[in-house]
């Protein structure tokens, strides 16, 4: 059995070989999308960050032009923003049209209302089309406006007394400060000794209140995975998108890989030297291990090949634990190839595995997390997703690559990786055998 | 050309397409899996409603105080995500293995001496564990500053508090009025409000892009019509190999009508495709395309002419069967990816959106989002439309020159 | 060296190989000929163990197919009739894979591809791929392959299908040699001649079943040693001349069809004078005449009332 097995595979693999052009099909196909990847998202040789800064128009005629200057310029200095100014007409256009993602519209007499106590209304304008980057703007904006409204519900809660000058009857203050008389209102302060001595009051009241807001009495420390990873001694932990996106690829064409050698099973009935081959000294079992292991060969030397490419090119870390990686990439060779060994026999025609293996895989490209994390999948789907084998290849790959882990980490997926592996081929070899027995194994 | 012998010959590609179940896998089964499995992986992209419900867990010793049940009630039935309490402490470890382990998209811990600390005015601390390089993450961090600014201020401000205060002291309040906070908190006077420029539809609907499935829908249409069509090219070559394209040079009285009878084939098959799947994302994902009918039809026949015209170019300038399924493959995944079909382009670096909006791609993918969001006709769509066409011409001319080419020898 | 003794072979409903019986002796070249579908590549596939039989028992080089397998698998070599070769790979590495598949290894692997090679006339295109061969040079490599491991029995399964005159002599030449050097040999074929030239026995099967068995004097005895003679002549006219070539020595049974006469005569050569004379006496010209020997097509005719080629 051991010679004729090693015939086979010997044979198979020569074939393999021979059909260079095949193989760079699925070497280079991963490292292509993996280049557009890292040119659209940054990451590795191509910088920290591919998204650009979020076009953001603001419209506020009559703020200050001292104010004016200090937001546009605070905004634009934060690097998220590329900040113009412009009218509603044209603020409006610019959103609708898609060359800016959002407006911030300052409402006419906003620091006057502010101040007075009138209700007002900040107005974010989004351009329908721009899911992400306005949700950006939407998002920093609600921040900072909950900070500011937990803060003026505070303040009227401890001293609801005072009101806002507006309200007190005191908007000729307010009119004097923005209407363009500092003077006037510097005389009321001379003036009239209560209103001064309340104003002195509410000025003290609000350092004070902003002072205790800056030591808050709850505080909430954030503990980012990075930053713990990296405090742990080195920078295992990777920004790299390659690192997600090279070992998910290089998975998904691995997967490719598989089914086209189970396909050969297919090939070989239909040129009759599957026939050949079973009128020789060969069982259907050594015929079917023979398959498995070219594609586990195979599939092994495309994933070490594209995972060390990956570090050359795009700057995988691919060399902290070697040995864990060359066992994580023959287990889930192993494992697609018992799968997609399985898969072929159980249809007739190489046309029917051709159909089957293309929703198989992928469906469990995507169930399975290698176009996007699994976890970002609804909970059913996440579930379904941990029964695929190229989720437990993706998952070992990505704690290897991604978090820098070690053998130790990836070995209950290895072990699953195998258990599916052994289960595959134990079913690949019952059907070949059934069928053998039946007369419609050739 | 003879419109008879054309017909012929779409006629015999329609059949060889329809003889082949196989082919309606790649025709409509994957490209409404991929429709449907990839919008819901891209979540929702409007503020409200979500695809996924990850876990939010929160550690400490019951009672609590008051102020983390403040902090807590606002995330209790969020949308985004599951908030689940355990009446037990954790260590920091623990809180870190479930974030590593993806059991968990956030774990606050709540120390065991809070409510002391805070009663003696120690500032206790609240940890919270996420991680930056997940959504899902970053969902719960985001919900749970916004719950935190409110209960932090509200905590913050007791010690302003001091009912015997002198009534010279400006700093101290005689009390803290719970009602008026919390109202004013629910109610603000300073507010936000967000619109989204879209065209009103009708009264209820306006026409923006936020769900997710707005986009796949349209793109995984448009890239399974490109990749059926490319992948097509081997047809071309097999009929090259087999012969009966020479064959049907003997039969066919111009190269005009044979190079017209294959491009119009793969038009039928595209534009056949196309309504399916659009008709079947209008259905199921209740898709709106916009108030313009005519622009929705010329921007599907004007992408469904380019793949065809690929597809025939690559036919031609392949010379096994195995070249034009990886060059098919190559070009059928780039595109697309390129092109933003498989994220939107408003999410890489300027260049590469110009490179995206420059691809047959990016300009089909754009009008989409533009009718669907934007409400645009003919008119505002026209520059990506000439687009297409230029590519039409490109493609087109560059197949019917190799095709004569090939054909003359 | 073959027994096959009630051998039955049924898909379902549909009987592929009834009741067949024979028998091959060592050295002996035995032809199994019949049309397409007759059951001749069902009957090598179950002796060759790719099919398991419905009924009956066959023995091949003292082998029981369904007991003892791979006792089989090891003693024969299998031709088949598609050309199953790998034909991305050279003619070396296809007989290199072959003969290690079988065991062989080393310096007797090599020494064995060459032999072969030399053998099928193919030691100069040993590196070339198979899929560049022509049909003649595949057919030969297809030979070779089955006999690389020296099996004590041949299958040939029409091993001369789709190919050029010259080709099939090149093969049929080189299966005399291995027969003549000992080598026990089943083929089958639809190919009358090729029976006729090569075979010691054969043995004719239609539609499963074994219509006759016997070296190619036996079986055209069983149709009788008579020519037939064919010629145009009027229906009205076929009593008179029965009545004249009953007179005539030699002559036989007189039939019409097709609008020729059909006469059965010991010697057709001797009797066409007398027919020329007679057709010329009435005034008749003669536009078709055929004198048909008998032989194997004549008997399958006979035995299965359809042409071999149908």
């Amino acid at each position: 059995m051991i010679r004729g097995l090693g015939a086979l595979v010997r044979k198979d693999l020569l074939r393999q070989l021979k059909d260079a052009k095949g193989f760079a099909i699925y070497m280079c196909v991963p490292l292509l999308l993996t280049f557009i990847m890292g040119i659209s998202f940054g990451g590795g040789v191509f910088g920290e960050s591919g998204i650009s800064a979020v076009p953001l128009v603001i419209c506020g005629g009559d703020l200050p032009s001292v104010l004016e200057d200090r937001l546009a310029q605070g905004l634009q200095e934060s690097g998220f923003f590329q900040v113009t100014w412009a009218d509603t007409a044209e603020a409006a256009r610019l959103v609708s049209r898609g060359d800016a993602s959002a407006a911030l519209v300052l409402p006419d007499g906003l620091l006057r209302d502010f101040f007075s106590g009138r209700a007002v209304e900040v107005q974010l304008w989004k351009d329908p089309n721009s899911a992400v980057k306005a949700g950006i703007v939407e998002s920093i904006l609600a921040g900072v406006m909950r900070q500011y409204q937990a803060g003026e519900a505070a303040y009227r809660a401890l001293w609801p007394e005072d009101a806002f000058p507006e309200a007190a009857g005191e908007d000729d203050a307010v009119d004097a400060l923005f209407g363009g008389e500092p003077d006037r209102l510097l005389r009321s302060l001379r003036e009239d000794a209560t209103f001064g001595r309340e104003f002195l009051d509410r000025l003290e009241r609000g350092a004070v209140f902003a002072r205790t807001l800056e030591t808050p009495s709850i505080s909430l420390e954030l503990h980012d995975r990075q930053d713990w990873e990296a405090a742990q001694g080195d920078a295992r932990q990777s920004r790299n998108l390659h690192d997600y996106f090279l070992p998910a690829f290089a998975v998904f064409f691995m997967m490719f890989s598989a089914a086209a050698m189970a396909r050969e099973l297919h090939r070989e009935r239909e040129t009759r030297t599957l026939a050949r081959l079973l009128t020789g000294p060969v069982t259907v079992g050594t015929v079917a291990l023979g398959k498995w292991l070219t594609a586990v060969i195979m599939c092994s030397l495309q994933l070490l090949v594209l995972l060390a490419c990956g570090g050359l090119l795009f700057q995988l870390r691919v060399g902290s634990a070697p040995v864990a990686l060359l066992f994580v990439s023959v287990a889930a060779a192993a494992a697609a190839a018992s799968v997609y060994l399985a898969l072929g026999l159980v249809v007739r025609t190489e046309k029917a595995m051709d159909a089957l293996t293309t929703v198989f895989t992928l469906t469990c490209g995507m169930l399975g997390g290698n176009f996007f994390p699994v976890e970002f999948m609804p909970p059913a789907l996440h579930y379904a997703g941990l029964v695929t084998f190229n989720y437990w290849a993706n998952r070992a790959f990505s704690d290897l690559i991604t978090r820098g882990e070690g053998l130790a980490s990836v070995t209950p997926a290895i072990v699953v990786l195998w258990t599916i592996a052994v289960v595959g081929l134990v079913l690949a070899i019952a059907i070949f055998t059934v069928r053998q027995r039946k007369g419609v194994a050739a | 050309m003879n419109p008879r012998l054309i017909a012929t010959v779409v006629g015999l590609r329609l059949r060889r397409v329809a003889a082949d179940r196989a082919n309606l896998i790649w025709l409509i089964l994957m490209p409404l899996v991929f429709s449907y499995l990839m919008g819901m992986l891209m979540g929702n992209w409007s503020a409200t409603g979500s695809a996924s419900k990850p876990t939010f867990i929160v550690f400490g010793l019951e009672p609590a105080t008051e102020a983390v049940t403040a902090l807590l009630a606002p995330l209790a039935d969020h949308p985004d995500f599951e908030l689940v309490r355990r009446d037990t402490t954790a260590t920091p470890e623990r809180a870190r293995s479930l974030l590593e382990d993806r059991v968990v998209a956030g774990a606050l811990l709540v120390g065991p001496g809070f409510a002391d600390s805070l009663r003696a005015g120690l500032a206790p601390t609240l940890d919270f564990y996420h991680d930056s390089d997940r959504t899902s993450s970053q969902r719960v961090r985001q919900a749970l500053e916004a719950a935190y600014a409110a209960t932090a201020v509200r905590a913050t401000v007791q010690s302003l508090v001091d009912p015997a205060a002198a009534p010279e002291d400006p700093g101290k309040a005689a009390a803290f009025d719970a009602a008026t906070y919390d109202s004013l908190v629910a109610h603000p006077r300073v507010r936000l409000a967000v619109t989204s420029l879209g065209r009103n539809r009708t009264a209820d609907l306006t026409l923006t892009l936020t769900d997710s499935r707005q986009h796949s829908g349209p793109s995984y249409t448009l890239m399974f019509i490109l990749m059926f069509l490319l992948m097509s090219a081997k047809d071309l070559v097999l009929e090259r190999r087999q012969r009966t394209l020479d064959r049907l040079r003997l039969a066919w009285p111009t190269t005009a009508d044979l190079v017209a009878g294959f491009f119009l084939a793969g038009m039928v098959v595209g534009l056949l495709q196309a309504a399916l799947l659009l008709g079947f994302n209008a259905v199921l994902f209740r898709l709106d395309y916009g108030p313009s009918p005519a622009c929705l039809a010329l921007v599907v026949v004007l992408f469904v002419a380019v793949s065809s015209a690929a597809g025939l170019l690559l036919g031609t300038l392949s010379r096994t069967g195995g070249q034009a399924d990886g060059l098919g493959m190559v070009f059928g995944l780039a595109l697309p990816a390129l092109g933003g079909l498989w994220w939107p382009l408003e999410i890489v670096p300027d260049v590469m959106q110009r490179i995206g909006r420059s691809l047959p791609t990016g300009q089909a993918i754009t009008v989409f989002h533009d009718m669907i969001g934007r409400g645009w006709g003919l008119a505002e769509t026209a520059p990506m439309l000439w687009g297409l066409a230029a590519w039409l011409a490109i493609l087109l001319g560059l197949a019917v020159y190799f095709f004569r080419r090939e054909i003359r020898g | 060296m073959i027994e096959v003794h009630e051998l039955v072979k049924t898909y379902g409903a549909k009987v592929a190989v009834n009741r067949l019986s024979f028998a091959v002796a060592e050295g002996e070249l035995f032809g199994l000929l019949g049309p397409n579908g007759a059951g001749k590549t069902t009957t090598i596939s179950v002796l060759s163990t790719l099919l398991p039989a419905s009924g009956g028992r066959a023995v091949v080089a003292g082998c029981d197919v369904a007991r003892d397998p791979q006792g089989v698998r090891e003693r024969i070599g299998v031709v088949p009739q598609e050309i199953a070769l790998y034909e991305d790979l050279s003619a070396r590495d296809n007989l290199l894979f072959w003969g290690r598949l079988y065991g062989l290894g080393g310096p007797d692997l090599k020494r064995r591809v060459e032999e072969m090679l030399e053998a099928v006339e193919l030691a100069e295109h040993a590196r070339q791929r198979v899929g560049s061969f022509s049909g003649g040079m595949k057919r030969r490599l297809n030979l070779a392959a089955g006999l690389m491991h020296g099996p004590q029995v041949l299958f040939l399964d029409e091993p001369t299908v789709g190919i050029d005159a010259q080709a099939r002599k090149k093969i049929l030449d080189l299966i005399r040699r291995l027969n003549a050097d000992g080598l026990t040999i089943l083929y089958t074929t639809h190919y009358l001649e090729e029976a006729e030239q090569l075979c010691h026995r054969i043995g004719v099967i239609d539609r499963g079943e074994l219509a006759a068995l016997g070296d190619k004097e036996d079986l055209i005895r069983q149709i009788g040693d008579e020519d037939t003679i064919r010629f145009d002549l009027p229906e009205s006219l076929l009593p008179e001349f029965a009545e004249a070539a009953a007179r005539w020595p030699g002559a036989g049974a007189v039939s019409h069809a097709r609008g020729l006469a059909q006469l059965r005569a010991a010697d057709g050569a001797r009797i066409l004078p007398e027919i020329q004379s007679w057709l010329a006496a009435r005034g008749q010209s003669l536009a078709h005449l055929e004198v048909e020997r008998p032989n194997l097509e004549t008997l399958y005719l006979n035995l299965t009332g359809r042409a071999l080629r149908e």
